[in-house]
């Protein structure tokens, strides 16, 4: 995981946006901006269709937005796909994710794939109050989490053969995961450090740590309901894709934060505390950073 | 929720000049499933493919993969099994594939529990199927009313109606113009129920309330297969191939898409014609 974020800095040093390097999703003018971008075969989950593939890579992109305090305004999206029924199921995925959203589609670039489909999502949001990074979390903060966890962890149990039989609506929450769109409030007002789970619970925390060089000691992780009856506290704490949020805030914002989430109808969790020194302790006990990387 | 015989009328004309062989050139060539099955019964025989395909179309309801790619999967695994030794090892062969097709993982235990009961009471149809699969066309609509008695469910409902066409299918040979004379509702799944609407073949406010009642739509269907000649499973197909072009498309594009599909066996104008009874309204 060390090696992968040296490589991404490395890269963003060439590119000239190392100025980005702490933020989900990188603030310009008022505006926050994101782009995310997956190759079909690496990303779509068997049980999915080309909509459903669609839906969920707009989801992610908007995810860092909404995680940094924006409300989303626009999405924008390439996509190469072999077939002209392809486009036209991703279309409507992109289409009904940013109606989820309360976004709306600018431009889209349709090509022809000569060999694996892939797409790319861009996602423009305002800024509600104030920009929240990766930076900024500090001893004595609580850690939230927004939003629940586990829907990676089933993904992966099911490709496993580890779940034989399951619901139709937690197998539905794999491809459209519940995201937290309403949570850009409370954080832009609130937070002092934020992340959103597209690689891995630990990684994400690790987000937070590395950039904000603090240590974290979690002490819970909250599954979806829905996905208890498959997937165990434990085993979540490595779920990916599941776009929620980690989330710092200072004990004085503590009350008013969980006020909003009420008001705002939002899974909000109390989970553990930020303290001094460096890295991930989950009940005390250390864990190395992990997650999906190249 | 009424019939619009009006409307009916008009399908029915259209597809009756589009005819019934082209509606059975269609399905060997555009249908996925019939590729699938097919290929079975080309390996184990027409017997026991139409026999595994019954059991297997009783819970293709609520998949986790695309219906394509559901038969692809029962085609791999019931071709690797080869013939079974007898009843017993056919209905484990089943179970297994149940168990391990990654499709079926809705709802598993309930799907189990139907081919448990399908293989407990219809003995008798399974046997028979085995030994003379013709029986499926000789008397289809006797079969389909076994059938659902065998899982006590009812005549219309989508499972029992599609088991019927894919024994069918296990015993249609590629080429073979021999189509399947019976009265069986046509399953009204979402993607029919969408047509349905957009051909105006009964007058409701949109597809989904088809699709909680479909009873109305049934008969409209029943009637168009009346007039154009075109008996309702292969009607079924037809409306299959089309695809999702009336939900997904404005209704000039999705007119010209139906064409395009249906002019690969027909004549161009006769294409037309049916699209533009198909497709009268944006399906919502």
């Amino acid at each position: 995981m060390r090696k992968w974020n040296e490589t991404l800095t490395k890269l963003m040093r060439l590119a000239g946006n190392e100025v980005c390097i702490a933020y989900d999703a990188c603030p310009l003018n008022g505006l926050l901006l994101n782009i995310d971008g997956y190759s079909m075969r690496r990303s779509i989950l068997p049980w999915m269709s080309y909509s459903e593939w669609a839906y969920k890579a707009t989801i992610a992109s908007m995810s860092d937005v909404i995680v940094s305090g924006g409300k989303p305004m626009a999405i924008l999206y390439s996509v190469g796909c072999n077939e002209e029924s392809s486009l036209i199921e991703v279309a409507k995925g992109v289409g009904e994710a940013s109606s989820y959203l309360g976004s709306r589609v600018l431009k889209g670039d349709a090509n022809k794939a000569e060999v694996e489909p892939w797409i790319d999502v861009a996602s423009v949001g305002s800024v509600y109050k104030k920009i929240v990074c990766r930076k900024g979390a500090k001893e004595g903060d609580m850690l939230l989490q927004v939003g629940y966890l586990g829907y990676g962890t089933l993904s992966e149990k099911i490709m496993r053969g580890e779940v034989r039989d399951i619901e139709e609506k937690a197998l539905e929450k794999t491809k459209r995961p519940h995201l937290e769109v309403m949570a850009y409030r409370p954080i832009s007002l609130f937070a002092t450090s934020s992340s959103d789970n597209s690689d891995g619970w630990i990684s994400t925390l690790y987000n937070i740590i590395d950039s904000s060089n603090v240590k974290v000691e979690l002490e819970r992780v909250v599954v979806d309901p829905d996905l208890m009856e498959y997937v165990k506290e434990e085993e979540a704490i490595k779920s990916w894709e599941d776009y929620s949020f980690a989330v710092t805030v200072p004990p004085e914002g503590f009350e008013e934060f969980m006020k909003e989430c009420k008001a705002l109808g939002i899974a909000c969790f109390s989970v553990g505390r930020v303290s001094k020194g460096y890295g991930l302790y989950y009940k005390g006990v250390p864990v190395k950073d992990e997650g999906w990387s190249w | 929720m009424k019939v619009n015989w009006e409307n009916v009328e008009g399908v029915a004309t259209s597809l009756k000049a589009f005819g019934l062989r082209n509606a059975l050139l269609l399905e060997e060539r555009l249908d996925p499933q019939f590729s699938a099955i097919n290929a079975l019964s080309s390996r184990i025989g027409k017997g026991y493919s139409a026999a595994y395909a019954l059991a297997v179309s009783l819970i293709s309801y609520k998949l986790a993969m695309k219906g394509e790619d559901w038969w692809a999967c029962f085609s791999s695994f019931f071709s690797e099994k080869g013939v079974p030794k007898g009843y017993e090892e056919l209905f484990n062969n089943v179970v297994n594939f149940v168990n391990s097709c990654r499709g079926s993982i809705i709802g598993r235990e309930k799907k189990l529990k139907r081919v448990r009961l399908f293989f407990a009471n219809g003995k008798e149809i399974v046997l028979e199927v085995i030994k003379r699969p013709e029986t499926i066309l000789e008397s289809p609509s006797s079969l389909l009313k076994r059938v659902a008695r065998s899982v006590n469910s009812s005549e219309w409902r989508k499972t029992v109606t599609f088991s019927i066409k894919m024994a069918y299918y296990a015993i249609k040979e590629r080429g073979e113009m021999k189509p399947l004379y019976a009265e069986i509702p046509i399953p009204m799944d979402s993607r029919i129920s969408c047509i349905t609407y957009t051909s105006a073949l009964v007058d409701s406010k949109g597809y989904k309330e088809i699709v909680s009642n479909p009873r109305p739509a049934i008969e409209a269907w029943k009637a168009v297969s009346k007039g154009s000649g075109i008996p309702p499973v292969h009607l079924d197909t037809l409306l299959w191939v089309t695809g999702w072009a009336p939900r997904d498309l404005s209704p000039d594009a999705a007119k010209e898409r139906v064409a395009g599909v249906l002019s690969r066996v027909s004549k161009r104008e006769v294409a037309i014609s049916v699209a533009k009874c198909l497709v009268k309204r944006p399906c919502k």
